[in-house]
């Protein structure tokens, strides 16, 4: 009772996270031990955040075992575009793309039980990808100098991915067991975008109606002096989506050297979304009177939408020895196939006589990220043990792609984080990790037009709780 | 020894950053001119398509390669018409259209009113109806920046800078304050000229409005009234009548310093001729201490405008002593030499506002400030794609004349 009241609780607070976690949208710290010594913990895997790092770690672990996990971010993100249109009021900061509030908080949950010497079940409830980026720091109604400059390229996302992972572990041999997991995913997604830029969509329309409003005059310069006197526009896009995923592990343990491989797998999902769009505008502008208030809003009906993304598939393998100074460490190295993320085709329920079209696609530049991870974790006694790490994280963001849904890029991370055994079977732990983004600067032509070209100074702090519960015997060396 | 002097002066300067830094080109997409009569294309005291279409605005822009909607008005129709009464004495009035010629756009580039005040450009706005009795400057208003507005279900009424603003302007040339100066001097009223402190602070109202646009903007200086061919000196009026100076000034009272405006050049001229012996009318001479004042008042306002320049960071075209240099030396338009004087070539017959070569050069002097000022490489407009008279507008189809008819103006 107490178990499914936790569990409740727990789906309630899984949240969107910030981005400022692993390479683009992908979490890594979903297991507060693994994020303490730099997520390097899929040849270690001995505690329920194996459903996530790897899930044959869970056939090594005896009894029942309950273990939640919460995350928090606070993640810093600042834009200084290197050009603006003429008249625009930069922050002396720059722009802040930080999520309001600061602190974005992200749960886990996983519980395990071994029904026999070689089979144990399991069920694990994490987010491996989330997003959330805000540069919405201004009104629609506000003098068009003041807003954020990037705003045609975005203006905020937000991404939440659930899993929710039955998984069967099956011990191979006394020193290596597989395991697979099916998860559910149920995902959100949220895209808010300025509308009718000046320079872009707003010139396509302008000269679909110059001959109109300055006939005899060059449509295409007329274009784009009409792309002036349009209203600017607010679309916004969120869906939902329920797919399967699976996760695979494989975990093998030599005793005599204190040494472990570990091997994971969790596959690529293609979320298929069922949702909503939503168009606002502003007023006042100057052909208003004459096309009426109406006319423009009616062209961008709210609708239903359909659309489609891929996450990345992830691939880890990873060693770790426990020889020496009474020490873990442990090394691993990740994959994940960014490449697929190349676009979200959204497709619009209302085409006839608007400007929603049967499909639109919001195009990406990705390239495949790599995580280099190395950790230590060293045990102080009986009850109390300490962790660090190092991650470099390559960011599969190419620089056609930064910008205020993405502005990421490479990045060292420092992790820090301990645990201790508290009232019996208890065991309390925090890590925090400081996460520097190398600065980025971009200059890509196809993007003058959106201002997306600049710096990108970025900084994240994560530190997280668990709470883990041993309902059963520590008899393996290497479980605490 | 000089050369190493001159590059470590230059070094110097550079670091204390006294060079001039290299100005970025004007964005064409949204050329703007407010202005007045000039501005508009006025000649022969009318405004109409043929010589609207080659006023500078509309050159410079084709120059540039950026568009100039105009609110071209037709030279006749089946309407009521307006006359600009440049001055009360007996020059017959000219009478134009209010027939906005078609196709019309739905904004206009050029919101420039003839005698437009720098006050008015901030409070008149478009009234109906279109045409009002006896309002010249109201109906151009109304035509200029009220139409097709004023018309549609639901009217919208902009003055001449909120209208600017509306179009979101990325280069804009501002040639105000003629208006404020020029009625003073048409007239001899010294009471019509706008005060100097008015005029300031609304021009730098203007400026400070234009500012947050973000446009690159360009202030001309206001033209001294008297250097147009309206005001003659009497040496310049006997050499045009072919007798002395001195008889002119004995017999008709001009003292020193007097200028003889348009109407009193056909006065006189009459006098001579044996048509007529009454005195000259009030409206004939424009005196001495008249004129000081209008060229006080002229100096006081440019000073203005520097000064708004100055604050916002503007440029300014010095348009005064480009008229002045008409006036006393005359401007070459190709082969031809255009004089400043009466019929000389440069103005049109009302006196006051270029002929369309004289448009044209106007417009390639402004070619060539952008050009320096900015970098660019624009070309002048050739003389010869210029016509000498501006040239009637279109007929129109039966049907049409008959429509147009029917439809209310007052």
């Amino acid at each position: 009772m107490r178990l499914r009241t936790a569990a409740l609780t727990l789906t309630l607070l899984i949240v969107v996270s910030n981005s400022g976690s692993a390479s683009n949208f992908s979490i890594f710290e979903n297991g507060v031990r693994a994020a303490g010594m730099g997520g390097a913990f899929v040849a270690i895997a001995n505690d329920g955040s194996a459903l996530f790092y790897n899930p044959a770690g869970i056939a090594f672990q005896k009894g029942t075992r309950l273990q939640m996990d919460s995350l928090g971010v606070i993640g810093l993100f600042r834009f200084f575009p290197s050009s603006t249109p003429a008249g625009t009021v930069v922050p002396d900061n720059g722009f802040n793309l930080n999520v309001k509030p600061h602190l974005i908080p992200v749960a886990s949950m996983y519980l395990s039980k071994s029904l026999s010497p070689k089979l144990t079940v399991g069920f694990g409830m994490f987010a491996p990808f989330g997003l959330s980026a805000n540069a919405t720091s201004f009104r629609d109604s506000d003098p068009r100098n003041t807003k954020f400059v990037g705003r045609f390229a975005g203006s905020r996302a937000a991404l939440q991915s659930f899993w929710f992972q039955p998984t069967v572990a099956y011990r191979l041999s006394p020193n290596s067991a597989f395991a697979v997991g099916i998860a559910w995913v149920h995902t959100h997604l949220f895209i808010e975008q300025s509308i009718l830029n000046p320079l872009d969509d707003g010139v396509v329309f302008g000269k679909q109606i110059a001959s109109l409003v300055f006939p005899g005059t060059d449509p295409e310069q007329a274009g784009k002096s009409i792309a002036r006197l349009l209203p600017e526009g607010r679309s916004r896009l969120a869906g939902t989506s329920d797919r399967p995923g699976f996760n695979a592990g494989y975990l093998y343990k030599h005793e005599r050297s204190k040494s472990s491989i570990g091997l994971m797998w969790r596959s690529s999902v293609v979320h298929h979304l069922n949702g909503k769009a939503s168009f606002a505008f502003t007023t006042g502008y100057p052909l208003e009177a004459f096309v009426g208030k109406d006319t423009i809003p009616d062209l961008f009906p709210a609708q239903s939408i359909k659309g489609s993304f891929v996450t990345p598939a992830t691939y880890s393998i990873g060693i770790a020895n426990s020889a020496f100074w009474h020490s873990t460490i442990s090394a691993q190295f990740d994959i994940q196939d960014y490449k697929r993320f190349k676009d979200v085709p959204v497709n619009f329920s209302i085409t006839e006589d608007v400007a929603t079209p049967a499909e639109q696609r919001l195009k990406f530049s990705m390239r495949n990220s790599y995580i280099a991870r190395l950790g230590v974790e060293r045990a102080m006694g009986d009850n109390m043990t300490v962790r660090a790490g190092f991650i470099y994280d390559r960011s599969p963001v190419t620089d056609a792609s930064v910008g205020p849904l993405f502005p990421d890029s490479s990045r060292n991370n420092f992790t820090i984080g301990f645990s201790r055994f508290m009232m019996g079977n208890k065991e309390f732990s925090f890590f925090y990790q400081a996460m520097k983004f190398l600065n980025r600067t971009t200059n890509v032509s196809e993007n003058d037009k959106v201002f997306t070209n600049g710096e990108y100074q970025n900084f994240a702090h994560l530190f997280g709780f668990g709470l883990r519960i041993h309902l059963g015997e520590f008899t393996h060396p290497f479980d605490r | 020894m000089k050369t190493r002097l001159a590059v470590l002066a230059s070094a110097l300067l550079i670091v204390c950053g006294q060079l001039p830094a290299q100005q970025t080109a004007p964005d064409t997409t949204t050329f703007i001119v407010m202005g007045g009569g000039l501005s508009a294309g006025v000649t022969d005291s009318v405004l109409i398509q043929g010589s609207q279409t080659y006023c500078f605005p509309a050159l410079m822009a084709q120059q540039m390669n950026a568009i100039m909607p105009l609110p071209l008005l037709r030279d006749g129709g089946p309407v009521p018409v307006i006359s600009l009464n440049l001055q009360s004495n007996n020059i017959p009035l000219t009478n134009q259209s209010t027939l906005r010629a078609l196709p019309f756009s739905l904004f206009t580039f050029n919101v420039s009113v003839p005698f437009l005040r720098v006050s008015e450009s901030l409070n008149r706005r478009p009234t109906k109806p279109l045409v009002p009795d006896g309002d010249y400057k109201q109906s151009i208003i109304n035509l200029v920046l009220g139409y097709p507005a004023l018309t549609i279900e639901h009217p919208v009424s902009w003055s001449q800078i909120e209208y600017v603003e509306l179009m979101s302007p990325t280069f804009v040339i501002v040639e105000m304050g003629f208006g404020d100066v020029a009625e003073g001097a048409l007239s001899g009223d010294m009471g019509k000229i706008t005060s100097t402190s008015s005029f300031a602070t609304d021009y730098g109202s203007i400026a400070k409005r234009l500012k947050d646009t973000a446009a690159t903007v360009i202030l001309l200086t206001v033209p001294d009234p008297t250097d147009a061919a309206y005001f003659a000196t009497v040496d310049q009026l006997a050499g045009d009548l072919g007798t002395g100076a001195d008889q002119l000034r004995q017999q008709f009272g001009i003292q020193p310093g007097d200028l003889v405006t348009l109407g009193g050049r056909v006065e006189i001229s009459e006098r001579l001729q044996g048509r007529r012996n009454d005195p000259l009318s009030s409206g004939a001479l424009l005196r001495a201490s008249a004129v000081a004042t209008v060229q006080g008042a002229v100096r006081e306002m440019n000073s203005a405008i520097t000064s708004a320049a100055t604050t916002n960071g503007f440029k300014v075209f010095d348009l005064n002593a480009f008229m002045r240099e008409v006036r006393t030396q005359g401007v070459r338009a190709g082969s031809i030499q255009l004089a400043g004087n009466y019929l000389g070539g440069f103005y049109s017959s009302d006196g006051i506002f270029p002929t369309l070569t004289g448009q044209a050069v106007l417009t390639n002097r402004l070619i060539d400030f952008v050009n320096t000022t900015y970098r660019t490489t624009y070309p002048n407009v050739a003389y010869d794609s210029v016509p000498r008279q501006p040239a009637p507008s279109a007929p129109l189809g039966p049907g049409i004349e008959s429509l147009i008819s029917k439809m209310p103006r007052r």
